[in-house]
């Protein structure tokens, strides 16, 4: 299962978006951002609440229109929504009548590959510890389980990047580490390239490779860092000290003494 | 025979199964024993309230004389015609307009300028179109049916979570099977609850239908009943609605349990 990514590039070049409010007014949700992500890259983007985070992973999965700019994977602009960008959100949005199996199932289904590839199916929900959860409904499964779940759904599609909003942002810290950790694992089997927004500064320094740090609105990019910590990651190495010290004061969080 | 039996067996398996058993008899015990002692100590005349004794007698008579069954089934048959055009309609439309816009721009407003008329004010005109026995009570019944369910099954497909929009279109699922497997489960809910709504009101509107004009149904034997100053018969016929609806409505409800085993209801705190 280990393959090499040779695919999702991303490269935004001044991607900005403007809502129109109910009032027929404007929002200015996203100032102009370039940014250019690696095939098979960690990225995780941070920044304060109503930044345009969600609003950047959106606009490249192509679920909104950007008012300026263009946003390309490996060289193509990107016209729409389509499997190759997979989205895992906050709430895991499992469809409640259908059981995890077919949960997972669903993208496959809906391109018609199903009947040949049951297996796939197996394979992934085996990957996301569920294999045992098949036949079961999501209001049966715990917070932490549904997730996975939801991760499975969108892996199963093999996406070239995979945009996750807040994934873990709902789960109790103990579960959140170990997911964390599976995210990892996977990252590691795969090389997917990964778009990860969050709020907490540990789990971003110790998913990632760069953080995008984003400003208050109108959302920009204040900062970019590289995290050059060795894995596997120790969560309480001290290398994440001086990251963090630095992460806090681009947030504008200062430290007291 | 063999159906009261059955449906008495069912009867006491739900009480079983609801784990609350004689608790739920309570209640019912101690208003027919109020009723009882009221009427026993000559405290209101009977003919404003029989004793529960003299309605039994009245239903052992209407019941053996087939006067009950006769007008029950008319009326229980005026139900199922109105409610199962009111079924389909409303179903239907509520989908269609829910689902597309242009339906739902173009007819609306009609539906919304037909909605608070009260079913029973089309009688005049349905009488004159449908004529006055059979045709006219379908009409009302189905009008007054349908607006519960319809409202009901817009309302369900109007609350699909926007977020399984976006998943659909990410996971690139078709609009037929996103409408098939995303919209009309996750409406299902609001379809059963409006049906259940617009079953009550066709009982609502059998009755009144039947109390204004007809000489067959529930409603013209309470009428009659009535000018006879026969109080007895009128709680018959009442009570007799009462239990044919709540068991309809029964069976609609154990269908929804069927159909509805992905979510969890809230049985009270
Ligand atoms: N569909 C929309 N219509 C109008 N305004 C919107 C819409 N979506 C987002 N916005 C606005 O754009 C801004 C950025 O929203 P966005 O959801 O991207 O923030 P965020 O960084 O994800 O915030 P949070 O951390 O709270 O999730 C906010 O001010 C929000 O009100
Ligand atoms: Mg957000």
């Amino acid at each position: 299962m280990v393959t090499a990514a040779t695919a999702g590039k991303l490269t935004l070049r001044q991607v900005g978006k403007i809502y129109a409010d109910y009032q027929g007014g404007a929002i200015n949700a996203l100032e102009p951002v370039d940014l250019d992500v690696a095939p098979g890259e960690f990225v995780a983007i941070i920044g304060p609440s109503g930044c345009g985070k969600s609003t950047l992973l959106r606009l490249i999965a192509g679920l909104e229109k950007p008012s300026a700019g263009t946003l390309q994977v490996d060289g193509a602009p990107i016209a729409g929504p389509d499997y190759t960008r997979g989205l895992v959100f906050q709430d895991p949005m499992l469809f409640p009548w259908k059981n995890i199996w077919h949960n997972v199932a669903t993208g496959l289904e809906a391109r018609g590959l199903l009947a040949g590839q049951k297996d796939e199916v197996d394979q992934f929900l085996a990957l996301v510890g569920l294999a045992d959860f098949a036949g079961v409904f999501p209001h049966q499964l715990s917070g932490g389980m549904a997730q996975r779940a939801a991760l499975a759904r969108a892996l199963v599609n093999h996406p070239k990047i995979l945009l996750l909003d807040e994934p873990l942002g709902a789960l109790d810290a103990l579960t959140r580490m170990t997911m964390q950790d599976e995210i990892l694992s996977i990252w590691a089997q795969r090389r997917t390239t990964m778009l990860f927004v969050t709020h907490d500064i540990d789990e971003a320094l110790y998913l990632s490779q760069r953080i995008v740090i984003m400003s208050e609105r109108p959302g920009r990019i204040k900062d970019i860092m590289a995290i050059d910590i060795p894995r596997p990651r120790r969560r309480n190495a001290p290398d994440f000290f001086a990251y963090r010290s630095r992460l806090l004061a681009l947030l504008g969080v200062g430290e007291q003494a | 025979m063999e159906l009261v039996l059955k449906l008495a067996g069912a009867y006491r398996h739900s009480l079983a199964a609801g784990g609350w058993g004689w608790k739920r008899l309570v209640l019912p015990g101690v208003l027919l024993a109020l009723w009882q002692a009221v009427t026993a100590g000559g405290l209101v005349r009977p003919i404003l309230l029989p004793s529960p004794l003299q309605v039994l007698d009245a239903f052992v008579a209407m019941a053996g004389s087939g006067e009950l069954v006769t007008h029950l089934a008319a009326s229980f048959a005026r139900v199922l015609e109105g409610f199962a055009l009111a079924a389909v309609l409303g179903v239907g439309l509520g989908m269609g307009l829910g689902i597309f816009p242009l339906l739902f721009a173009t007819t609306a407003g009609i539906i919304q300028l037909i909605r608070p008329i009260p079913p029973i004010a089309w009688l005049p005109l349905a009488i004159l179109w449908f004529g006055i026995e059979e045709g006219s009570k379908v009409f009302i019944i189905a009008l007054g049916a349908f607006f519960p369910i319809f409202t009901n099954v817009l309302d369900g497909v109007r609350q699909t979570d926007h977020k399984f929009v976006e998943l659909a279109k990410v996971l690139e699922v078709p609009r037929g099977r996103f409408l098939a497997q995303v919209v009309v489960p996750g409406a299902l809910p609001f379809i059963m609850t409006g049906l259940r709504v617009g079953l009550a009101f066709a009982w609502m509107c059998v009755v009144a239908a039947e109390l204004s004009a007809g000489m067959k149904g529930v409603g013209y034997m309470l009428t009659d009943a009535r000018a006879l100053a026969q109080t007895d018969k009128v709680i018959v016929g009442m009570l007799a609605i009462g239990v044919v609806g709540k068991t309809m409505d029964c069976v609609l409800h154990a269908l929804e349990k069927r159909i509805v085993r992905w979510k969890t209801s809230f049985t009270g705190a």
